[in-house]
């Protein structure tokens, strides 16, 4: 090949690449931030608190927060300085997917956070492209990352305590 | 002066009061007749050209399924006239266009318009080429009073017209039908709602409250309706969002308990209503789309989830933990907080009962293996509401979980419990 097909091809290669960038809400635990219209995978202890953080950093965005079993302390939030007023709280219980595609159709908030079990590939796919098409970033909590099925997430990240870590993807 | 005139005929002429309630859009002047609605349209021809009023007019028409000549003069009885005879110049009006001069509001017949006829004068152009002097001798004291009301026809008083206090909209099918499926009821709402939407738009309104009439074949046996009532937890403004919710309510209500028998229409009619004020819309600003969403969406979700599964929170000032918050859907309301030290993000409900078995905290399910045991925070008091005693510690096990657990007495002079009560996940 030669240096000149390589470098239309590296050339190319870029262009294809510019689309994928794509702007990001600000974290100072993250330095590239979290990408708008992807799903994000957090994992592991400290992750809600690492939520909240990036929540209270970005606190004039509206997030709804979907659970399958409500278990969050609300006036806990607010002593993280995380604006209550813009968090939408949703007790999905066994329609928690239903939920979350309802509240991503609506384009209302640029933040979701996820956590209920998920791991369905359609449903993943599904999350994947109302994210994309409302450019919300939509946040997925477990306790595990997922290993199987997995394509959907963008960027899966590791959380232990304060720390942040990048499992698999690229945060831009 | 600029009036529009709406004439409707035979069974539309009922409808009347609704379309008079829905041209309350276009200006505040609006009067109704016993055949037509009158419009004024020059005072608000700084927001509305007269060919738009007249297009939105049409459209107005078209969503609530009537059809009406439409007619437009510089005085109220010419345009009923204009629009009864469908002329459109004063002079060329026949005589009997009198009894519209006579009377705009109530329908009268113009006796004496034979005599008119006999005697050459055949158009209102011909009647105003006679001098005012001979119409006494030539028709009498009816042929002087219709003289003077044609040349003062702008000078007609107004009836104030108040819409009535009820918005009730019915949609019927063409024949009783029988319901397997619930897109023909969809059809139906969907017109009623549009009707419905239309009226309170009209006076600055947002639905927030209706009921559903399932109106069954009149010789149907198990009762000739079926109510459904809806409370929406937002006021809403546009009917896609509402029909999307009613829909859903009424469907699983349909399936639970099919119609017994035929279908012969369904009505919507208003039971609780909110200000708009924000009626007339910003093209700079999404503000009130974005509100309008957001009803939607909270509807949605409280009626499929429950009305306690959707809300925002505020803070409570209560020293119980699980007591420190609130529900609401209110944006603006906000709480105070108790000042105290940090607590976890999660919270167990009800608490997790423990033992702890050297540096082992063990559940019925789980078990920890701990590192750090810190605190006291002593937590006691509400006495009025029952009271509480509580030592919380915060526990980071080996696994960098953060654990919070309490003791508290099990019972009088017992040993005390400990239980977990959140994490700092």
């Amino acid at each position: 090949m030669s240096a000149a097909v390589l470098q239309e091809l590296r050339a190319r290669l870029g262009a294809f690449d510019s689309h994928l960038t794509r702007e990001a809400f600000s974290y100072s635990r993250l330095a590239s931030g979290l990408p708008r219209g992807i799903l994000v995978e957090l994992t592991g202890p400290g992750k809600t608190e690492n939520v909240v953080q990036f929540l209270a950093e970005n606190a004039s965005l509206r997030a709804a927060w979907v659970e399958q079993r409500f278990s969050l302390l609300p006036s806990a939030f607010v002593q993280r300085q995380a604006n209550l007023e813009k968090i939408f709280f949703i007790e999905g219980g066994m329609q928690c997917a239903w939920a979350a595609s309802t509240v991503l159709r609506s384009q209302l908030f640029p933040i979701v956070v996820y956590h209920a079990p998920y791991g369905e590939e359609r449903e993943l796919r599904r999350f994947q492209l109302l994210a994309e098409r409302s450019n919300t970033t939509m946040i997925l909590l477990a306790d595990k990352p997922l290993e199987e099925r997995a394509w959907p997430i963008r960027l899966s990240l590791a959380s232990r305590g304060r720390e942040l870590s990048v499992v698999k993807g690229r945060a831009t | 002066m600029r009036v529009v005139c709406l004439f409707l005929q035979g069974s539309a002429l009922s409808r009347l009061p609704s379309l008079a309630e829905a041209c309350v859009a276009f200006s505040p002047q609006v009067a109704l007749g016993a055949e037509a609605v009158f419009v004024e349209i020059a005072a608000s021809h700084q927001l509305f050209s007269e060919q738009e009023v007249i297009r939105r007019m049409r459209d107005l028409l078209e969503v609530l399924d009537l059809k009406a000549r439409i007619a437009v003069a510089n005085d109220l009885p010419t345009a009923l006239a204009f629009a009864r005879f469908g002329i459109r110049s004063r002079d060329a009006l026949p005589v009997e266009a009198l009894g519209d001069y006579l009377s705009p509001f109530s329908p009268t017949t113009f006796d004496i318009a034979e005599v008119f006829r006999k005697l050459g004068v055949l158009t209102l152009g011909d009647f105003t080429k006679i001098p005012r002097s001979e119409i006494p001798s030539r028709f009498g004291k009816p042929g002087l009073l219709a003289y003077e009301r044609l040349l003062s026809a702008g000078v007609v008083a107004w009836p104030r017209f108040q819409p009535a206090e009820k918005i009730l909209e019915r949609v019927d099918f063409e024949c009783a039908a029988q319901i397997e499926t619930f897109e023909p009821v969809l059809f139906l709402l969907k017109t009623a709602f549009q009707r419905v939407f239309l009226r309170l738009y009209a006076r600055r309104l947002k639905l927030a409250g209706f009921e559903v009439k399932f109106h069954l074949n009149k010789l149907s046996s198990s009762g000739k309706e079926r109510v459904s009532r809806i409370v929406l937890p937002l006021p809403q403004s546009e009917p896609k969002s509402v029909l999307a919710l009613a829909s859903e309510r009424l469907m699983k209500e349909l399936e639970l308990t099919p119609l017994e028998d035929s279908l012969e229409g369904v009505s919507v009619e208003v039971l609780d209503t909110a200000p708009f004020h924000d009626a007339q819309r910003d093209f700079f600003s999404r503000v009130e789309e974005e509100k309008q969403a957001w009803a939607g969406l909270v509807g949605r979700l409280q009626e499929r989830l429950g009305a306690q599964a959707a809300f925002l929170a505020h803070p409570v000032p209560r020293l119980l933990p699980e007591a420190s918050w609130g529900k609401t859907l209110d944006e603006k309301l906000q709480g105070t907080l108790v000042d105290v030290p940090l607590r976890p993000l999660r919270l167990l409900d009800p608490p997790l009962r423990l033992q702890r078995v050297g540096d082992w905290l063990l559940s019925h399910s789980r078990r920890w293996r701990f590192t750090a045991f810190t605190g006291v925070e002593k937590l006691k008091g509400e006495w009025w509401l029952g009271g509480f005693e509580r030592d919380y510690f915060r526990v980071e096990t080996e696994d960098g979980e953060a654990l919070w657990v309490y003791t508290a007495p099990v019972s009088e002079g017992g040993p005390r419990g400990l239980w977990l009560h959140g994490m700092f996940d």
